[in-house]
């Protein structure tokens, strides 16, 4: 702010000179050309922009309206001087002035309106956040035209600043210097040029000392070179060599300085870097320790881990073994118990043969009465060998099905007529449940019938005092918990959740079946009636129809009293 | 002359009422409930128990743990009568099985009662 108000006085003075007459006050010498009129007006106008810039409100206007008024002077008289058409712009403030030499007084130079467009483009861009980074390039560009012409007055060299055109003033380019420095300065450190010489890095360090002490230093060497060295009364020699020993020792003074400054900078760092190394290197000690310890313990761990692997491994085959064994142990025991239920109970009728035979030879005393006890002992002995071999051969021969459409209740119906008589003897009473309109399954008639006969024959002898036999034959939809059970079987004819499925129920008031017994009542020659009653193959050969069509049967101990057996067969196209 | 008592223990009553048809020269007792046979066994107090092995309620081996149990049965000799040993079986033991002589369904009478008089007079 300083540097544009310096600026802008300069122009107040210069107008101050040219309303007083006061020539010295624009030109500061007398053989120097004045500073125009209008520049002195613009130099007062970029100072007001410059130090209104920052406000609000109508002096904000006030900027932007003293810079454009700046840009459009600066700009007409370029065109001015490119076109050689005259706009009047100098003749307004001074309509005849005096000439000095080729070119007339009190005009702008076209320079000084190059560097008035270049400064008025700096404030624009600084009116603006984002163009802001672009004006320290126009500023800078018209600090170096004004420096130029500077050198120009120093060196006594009238091309530097104008030549044959009209020359720029000596406080013109001192003008601008302050403007463009105050211009650069408004730009801020974060915008080129004080973007590289901001901050304390050592690039930045280096220029803030050397750039302004080289460029003084060059400039004062040339000057006084210049100067003096060609000037009567001063040995060429001497100066040249004070000039470049004062020029030694300042440069010298400063590298001094800047060693001192960088050094100890240098120092710091090495002494973090190698605190920070040395840390890096305990740490890394530390860390080398842990990692050998952990690669200790990782080691032992996935040994014991390979160990236990290995046991897992060979339990792994140990069991396999084992279950092998154990299933074809399993094997032999249902041949084993397959085989000891036939020779039980086809050896017994044969041992009571045989004792009858033994009595006929060996006792032809017997009375009559002893005679026909033997042969009834033999014929029911007979009779119960030969069941057994018929129900065997009814086990075996039972995968062949004979499978037709028909009215499941009516096949339960024929059953229930079979046994007839012995129901009427038994004192059997026989409530049936049929649903109505019941749709026809594809089953073995005969096959089905036998099952039924079975599983009333043991319903029967589950009653020995009478009871009531209840037979239901329903349709119905099953439900997921009708189905759970069957999460293990691998069979194609397990039944599904939602599927309608015919249901027979055979429900007895007996005494039930020992909770024990349940798992067993399907084993062959299991059987919990009295010895004569019964082969143990009757629900083995039912169970073995009912699988063939892809049904189940079931039997349980109904909640009150009594067996109930339940069949339930697929309503689709059976297997 | 006092008969000699036997006791046959077998869920067959066809095979009993004959078997004592046969050896009419024992006093047989019949029992076809292995469930009351020890009672039975100590009413009757036989110098000869036949059992079977396969019967509801008990089977012939539990039976024969609880009459050598006895202080009163604990001499009496007891043969086994078995539907469910093979011949091959029987050719491998032919007396023995778990410390019981035994005889393999079916037996006939001379074989029977050969037998009873071995165990009868232990050797």
């Amino acid at each position: 702010m300083g540097c544009s108000l310096v600026a802008a006085t300069i122009g107040a003075l210069t107008i101050v000179g040219w309303v007083t007459g006061m020539e010295s006050l624009a030109s500061l010498r007398t053989h120097y050309i004045p500073m125009a009129p209008s520049t002195a007006l613009c130099f007062a106008l970029l100072g007001i922009a410059i130090n209104t810039r920052t406000r609000r409100g109508s002096l904000r206007r006030v900027s932007l309206a003293c810079t454009i008024i700046v840009g459009l002077v600066a700009a007409g008289k370029l065109v001015e001087f490119a076109s050689g058409y005259r706009l009047g712009l100098d003749e307004l403030l001074v309509a005849n002035p005096a000439m000095f030499g080729i070119v007339r007084k009190g005009r702008m130079a076209p320079i000084t309106a190059l560097n008035f467009l270049l400064s008025t483009c700096a404030l624009a861009c600084m009116m603006r956040a984002s163009w802001r980074r672009f004006a320290g390039f126009p500023a800078t560009l018209a600090g170096a035209i004004s420096i130029v012409v500077l050198l120009g007055y120093m060196y006594g060299t009238p091309l530097l600043y104008g030549g044959a055109i009209i020359p720029v003033a000596l406080s013109t380019a001192g003008a601008f210097l302050f403007l463009s420095v105050s211009l650069i300065t408004a730009a801020g450190p974060d915008c080129w040029p004080l973007l590289p010489l901001a901050g304390s890095s050592a690039r930045s360090l280096l220029l803030r000392w050397f750039l302004p002490i080289v460029i003084a230093g060059t400039i004062v060497n040339s000057y006084l070179e210049s100067r003096f060295i060609n000037t009567p009364g001063f040995n060429p020699a001497l100066v040249s060599a004070l000039s470049t020993l004062g020029f030694a020792f300042i440069i010298s003074a400063i590298i001094s300085q800047l060693s001192r400054v960088v050094g100890d900078r240098i120092d710091q760092a090495e002494a973090g870097r190698r605190g920070a190394q040395y840390a890096l290197e305990s740490l890394n000690a530390v860390l080398e320790q842990r990692i050998a310890a952990r690669t200790i313990e990782l080691r032992a761990k996935n040994d014991e881990t390979q160990r236990l692997f290995a046991d897992l491994t060979q339990s792994h085959e140990n069991l396999k073994h084992a279950q092998l064994q154990l299933i074809q142990a399993e094997k032999m025991q249902s041949v084993g118990n397959f085989a000891a239920g036939i020779a039980h109970e086809v050896k017994n009728p044969l041992a009571i043969l045989q004792m009858g035979l033994g009595c006929l030879t060996c006792r032809p005393e017997l009375d009559a009465e002893s005679l026909h006890v033997v042969y009834e002992e033999m014929k029911d002995a007979v009779a119960r060998a030969n069941t057994v071999i018929s129900g065997l051969l009814d086990y075996s021969s039972s995968k062949e099905l004979n499978i037709q459409p028909c009215q499941l209740p009516g096949v339960v119906e024929q059953s229930l007529h079979l046994m007839r008589h012995e129901f009427v003897n038994r004192h059997i009473t026989i409530i049936r449940d049929f649903a109505p309109d019941f749709p026809p399954c594809q089953i073995d008639a005969q096959k089905i019938e036998q099952v039924f006969v079975n599983l009333f024959t043991n319903a029967c002898h589950a009653m020995p005092k009478g009871g009531t036999l209840t037979v239901a034959a329903t349709v119905r939809t099953l439900t997921a918990g009708d189905v759970h059970w069957e999460a293990g079987n691998r069979s194609g004819s397990r039944f599904r959740e939602d599927e309608r499925v015919a249901v027979v129920t055979v429900c007895d008031t007996g005494a039930g079946i020992p909770t024990d017994q349940l798992s067993k009542v399907f084993d062959p020659f299991f059987t919990t009636k009295p010895t004569g009653q019964g082969t143990g193959l009757g629900l083995t050969v039912a169970a073995k129809i009912i699988e063939l069509h892809g049904g189940r049967l079931e039997l349980s101990n109904a909640p009150e009293r009594g067996a109930v057996a339940t069949v339930t067969f697929h309503l689709r196209q059976s297997p | 002359m006092k008969k000699t008592r036997i006791l046959v223990v077998d869920d067959e009553p066809g095979f009993t009422r004959l078997l004592k048809l046969v050896l009419q020269r024992y006093e047989i007792r019949e029992e076809n409930d292995a469930l009351r046979a020890f009672e039975t066994a100590q009413s009757f107090r036989p110098d000869l128990i036949l059992l079977d092995v396969v019967m509801p309620g008990i089977d012939g081996g539990n039976l024969a743990a609880r009459i050598k149990g006895d202080p009163l049965l604990k001499n009496v000799p007891i043969v086994f009568l078995t539907a469910v040993v093979s011949p091959k079986e029987a050719g491998q033991h032919p007396k023995h099985i778990g410390g019981f002589p035994f005889l393999a369904k079916p037996v006939s009478p001379e074989v029977l009662e050969r037998c009873i008089e071995e165990h009868l007079t232990p050797s």
